[in-house]
């Protein structure tokens, strides 16, 4: 085996919805299971809001998402929450915390759904 | 079902430990080029491929500097904490050493052993002046190996110089 292979080829297209229908399509609000854990923007506010308190993670939250371009209380493609991560990180101190840690979540899902991978973790979830 | 044991899952979000690693802020690899040839250092010495510099943070760990990998893990930065074998160097403050994870209960059912082919693994703590275990220096390997107690503290010394370099940064902040 090729260790740390790449998941997918780079040159495949993203399957990724565009921005436009973040809200039509299914994307990261629904909680997926097993050999990993929920991603959610909930789970991502919760983080802030745990880390700063109720009002200031979601004054966080808001304003990565209005820095994104993104809705603030609906949920996000991957391709949506990865931009707003990348603007939590791009903040100070704790709050960028949430966002690396976010960041590298939603690029691991994204991947993973990329290469049609996903479905396996889902699937083991259920056994 | 939740992946992440409840006792780690407290300590990767254990806000004090959390504030301590935000103070000391996010540093990256390309700011710091001396770190980069630090990791290829540990890399030849231990003879291991991979060597990364982890940070465990709630989610996920995030690699401040890695030395040998490619494809989608270093695309992504790190790992879901689900898959990270240096949470347990946080939750026990104490080097860890898997030698084979094909038969390590400790990382049963990792993806990354199937998946991405980590066979070994030796991780020793990252600890600020505060006390706190930020994440681990780990070097890594595909097939498996053996683990001395030289190499350990050949790591834990590596891993004293790159604290030194985050609380410098600390200080200069």
């Amino acid at each position: 085996m090729q260790p740390f292979a790449p998941m997918s080829d780079p040159r495949e297209p993203s399957p990724s919805p565009s921005d436009q229908d973040a809200e039509e399509r299914p994307s990261c609000d629904a909680p997926l299971e097993g050999r990993l854990d929920a991603l959610t923007r909930g789970v991502a506010l919760e983080s802030l809001e745990s880390l700063l308190g109720e009002v200031l993670g979601q004054e966080a939250w808001a304003s990565a998402c209005r820095r994104a371009y993104a809705p603030i209380d609906r949920p996000l493609s991957f391709k949506v929450l990865e931009r707003v991560a990348e603007e939590l990180a791009r903040d100070e101190e704790a709050v960028a915390l949430v966002g690396a840690s976010l960041a590298v979540r939603v690029r691991t899902y994204r991947m993973l759904a990329a290469s049609g991978r996903l479905g396996s973790f889902l699937g083991e979830a259920q056994s | 079902m939740t992946v992440l044991p409840d006792a780690l899952r407290s300590l990767s979000n254990d806000p004090a430990r959390l504030a301590d690693i935000a103070e000391l802020g996010l540093p990256s690899a390309s700011e710091d080029p001396e770190l980069a040839e630090l990791l290829a250092r540990v890399s030849r010495r231990h003879d291991m491929s991979i060597v990364i510099v982890s940070l465990v943070l709630g989610g996920a760990q995030h690699w401040i500097a890695q030395h040998g990998l490619s494809g989608w893990m270093a695309e992504a930065g790190g790992t879901p904490v689900e898959w990270s074998f240096c949470t347990q160097v946080v939750a026990t403050g104490q080097p860890v050493v898997v030698e084979d994870a094909t038969a390590d209960s400790r990382v049963a059912g990792n993806p990354l052993i199937e998946e991405e082919g980590v066979r070994c693994y030796a991780g020793v703590p990252l600890v600020t002046s505060r006390g706190h275990v930020l994440g681990s220096l780990c070097v890594i390997g595909s097939t498996r190996s053996s683990i001395s107690s030289v190499q350990i503290t050949a790591l834990e010394e590596a891993a004293a110089l790159i604290m030194e370099r985050l609380e410098a940064r600390r200080r200069s902040r």
